[in-house]
């Protein structure tokens, strides 16, 4: 065999690489997008792509990962879209929001965490005019895979499921390593400066919304006993309601209810979850038939 | 400055622009020396001190030793493994934010981070003064041939190690004519290609095996983090040794080969001839074979592998998971020993016995990553026990076989498939391969994480 000369080597490498560049460039500007496919923590990224993607909902709960396990499903509510950013603020989803032409009637907000501020990576990743990413081949060819392969369940059959959680007795996990280390986590006070810092954001994007004519509530999801007394909650609810003192734009979630769990001492298991999204719909309701 | 920034991509063409220069080949050391200075102390420049502290230092034990060995050379030993053993473990007794002597420089000091790449020059320091005052064969070099020797940017901060006889013999006047370019370029993209489209990808998923996430995951895919791990950090150390020999061969050195296929080892003690090989190399001459290695009798070796062991386990930092790697691999290695000679008895079962031993010693092998991927001893416990009692935590984190077998591929086939497997036509497509690996970690680079030995 002819031994190749270094120059046919790199001709030849080059080559393929701009021609496999060249294919991947006409399919990924000609082709359909390709929906994320969140393997670590970013699955952020996933709600907020779908939530771009999907014509403006008439009903927005904008949240952290608390509002995250409250399940689009779970309401009865038409037209109503979670926007629960795992590890984020309702802050960045709210701004998010606010960036596209349209808005939704009705706003609600998360106010358990609000000791982070705005991402605007995030912001700039899904604000209309920002540049398309490039999407990786292999990680979309598998995000069409699993989206053909494992499709959510339809409605119906998720309002069944729902249903049947309801039906059954309370979970009995014992969560007590986890409540305690949620409570180590919320033993310090959210830094002041920031608090004061996020409000003021936060008032400002609330301002926004209502002036392009949406109507916007708060909402604190219902914490464990002993979390609800810590130190992080009362600074934060302190600091909420004193910004938005009117008490008629609160929904008021009554998380005394003895079947409320959770179990990673955190967050709302799913069926606790369903109970909590009956009460924002009978909210919503009532609020519907005010003026 | 990383190997996958395109700030050092930039370095890399001007230094090799400059460095065949014919009016600098006078000077090529001179500029690979500055070339380091300016690698190295790019984004720490406040290290720097310290790095010409333990270069000047060492030579200046070297030229002591030559003189008087018996005296200088622990010395100058003892000199580098203070160093090692101050940055590396002083905050073991110090709180780094609580540090206040009354003495501004010693504050400063303490205060110090951990120099990037210490582990590996302090180990370079050692191979110096060993090797020249034992062997005075090797001419002694002068002060900036020693220090390309210990701070040599494509090895400076995660090896491979080279032992200073070979590394002194290469320092001549180099020329492009000789440069072996489709060597380096297989070696670079094949390194690149195993950090960023396989570590870099596999990242994101093992990221789940952290503190306190791995309880969101489901039991069957703690077993397959396990494993994506082992992938995970075999791609990222090779990827980046082979991307260091690839720019050695640029500039006219050869640094050792540092993996030779570790996951088909069929023992353990073959698993350290194929994994960090130069860490092995340098374990075994410098620490196994003067602790007296097998000379001195069966209990006696074993002592001295657990001692090797251990401490090689420690190097990689002051952490009870990193020394229960380590003495766990040393176990391992001694019940082998032990057993050595009984097991193989029948040897017409090699065929049927090798491919088990493969995979105990894979499994074995992956298993004790779990202490190297969560040094923290109660986490990396709480992690085994995790693996064998379903979580029930609800909202559990996905994670998608099919994507995790596309990112682990290369890896597996590199292992598995023989190098005779359709050798003639794999010659011929070779270069069309190497550009499709090109193409394909530009557009499926996982997010930019970096090196795992960086660390160290």
């Amino acid at each position: 065999m002819t031994p190749v000369t270094p120059q046919s080597w790199f001709l030849k490498c080059g080559s393929a690489a701009a021609l496999s560049l060249l294919a991947y460039a006409v399919i990924a500007l000609a082709g359909p997008k390709a929906p994320p496919l969140p393997t670590s923590r970013d699955g952020a990224v996933t709600i907020l792509d779908r939530y771009v993607g999907e014509p403006v909902p008439d009903v927005l709960l904008v949240g952290s990962s608390l509002t995250a396990r409250l399940n689009e499903e779970y309401f009865d509510t038409p037209g109503l879209k979670v926007l629960g950013l795992a590890g984020g603020s309702p802050i960045t989803a709210l701004e998010v929001a606010l960036a596209r032409d349209r808005l939704p009637g009705t706003i609600l907000i998360e106010m358990n965490i609000l000791g982070r501020g705005v991402d605007p990576a995030l912001v700039q990743k899904f604000s209309p005019g920002s540049a398309p990413a490039w999407p990786r081949p292999i990680r979309s060819a598998i995000a069409f895979y699993e989206r053909w392969h494992h499709a959510p369940p339809e409605r119906a059959r998720a309002r069944a499921i729902a249903a049947a959680l309801l039906q059954g007795p309370p979970s009995d996990f014992d969560n007590r390593i986890y409540v305690e280390r949620a409570l180590r986590e919320s033993s310090t006070a959210p830094s002041e400066a920031i608090l004061a810092n996020n409000m003021a954001t936060l008032r400002r994007l609330v301002e926004q919304a209502e002036a392009r004519g949406s109507r916007v509530y708060f909402y604190s999801l219902p914490l464990s006993a002993a979390l609800q007394n810590s130190v992080t909650t009362t600074a934060t609810a302190a600091a909420a309601h004193a910004k938005f003192s009117d008490d008629r734009r609160w929904i008021h979630l009554d998380g005394t209810k003895p079947d409320l769990r959770w179990a990673d001492g955190f967050h709302l298991d799913e069926r606790s979850a369903i109970i909590i999204a009956r009460q924002i719909d009978g909210f919503l309701a009532g609020a519907s038939e005010r003026p | 400055m990383t190997f996958t920034s395109w700030q050092f991509g930039l370095f890399v063409a001007v230094v090799f622009a400059i460095y065949y220069l014919p009016q600098v080949r006078a000077f090529q050391v001179h500029l690979l020396v500055l070339s380091s200075l300016f690698f190295y102390g790019y984004g720490q420049v406040e290290l720097l001190p310290m790095l010409a502290v333990a270069v000047l230092g060492t030579y200046l034990f070297l030229i002591l030793a030559l003189r008087a060995r018996a005296i200088w050379l622990p010395v100058g030993i003892a000199f580098n493994l203070g160093l090692l053993a101050f940055f590396k473990y002083k905050f073991l007794l110090f709180d780094p934010a609580a540090i206040s002597t009354g003495f501004s420089a010693a504050d400063f000091l303490l205060r110090l981070p951990l120099p990037i790449g210490i582990s590996f020059f302090v180990f370079h320091n050692i191979s110096l003064l060993v090797d020249l005052t034992k062997d005075h064969q090797i001419r002694r070099p002068d002060l900036t041939e020693a220090f390309l020797y210990i701070i040599f940017f494509p090895q400076l901060v995660s090896g491979p190690i080279t032992r200073a006889q070979m590394f002194l013999l290469q320092i001549r006047e180099k020329r492009l004519a000789q440069v072996p370019f489709v060597d380096a370029a297989k070696w670079i993209l094949t390194g690149y290609f195993f950090k960023l489209y396989v570590a870099n990808n596999l990242n994101e998923m093992t990221a789940y095996m952290d503190f306190p996430l791995y309880e969101t995951v489901r039991l069957e895919d703690k077993w397959l983090l396990v494993f994506l791990y082992s992938y995970q950090i075999y791609a990222d150390f090779f990827g980046y040794t082979a991307i260091a020999i690839g720019l050695g061969l640029l500039f006219g050195y050869r640094l050792p080969i540092n993996f030779n296929l570790p996951y088909i080892s069929a023992s353990f003690s073959e698993f350290w001839t194929r994994w960090h090989i130069s860490l092995s190399t340098w374990l075994r001459t410098y620490l196994y074979i003067p602790l007296g290695g097998n000379r001195y009798g069966t209990w006696r070796t074993y002592l001295n592998i657990m001692i090797v062991m251990g401490l090689g386990g420690l190097w990689h930092g002051a952490a009870l998971g990193y020394l229960a790697w380590g003495a766990m691999h040393g176990v391992l290695l001694v019940l082998e020993r032990a057993l050595s000679g009984k097991t193989d008895a029948n040897s017409r079962w090699q065929a049927v016995v090798r491919p088990l031993r493969i995979g105990l010693v894979f499994f074995c092998v992956s298993m004790l990553w779990i202490f190297f991927k969560l040094p923290n001893f109660e986490h990396a416990l709480a992690y085994v026990s995790g693996m064998f009692t379903a979580s029930l935590i609800p909202g559990q984190a996905k994670l998608f076989n099919s994507l995790a077998l596309l990112y682990s591929l290369p890896v597996i086939i590199q292992h598995l498939a023989p190098a005779s497997l359709l050798e003639a036509a794999r010659r011929r497509a070779e270069p069309y391969l190497y550009g499709l690996m090109a193409a394909l970690m530009c557009v499926e680079a996982g997010p930019s994480t970096s090196f795992i030995y960086f660390q160290f």
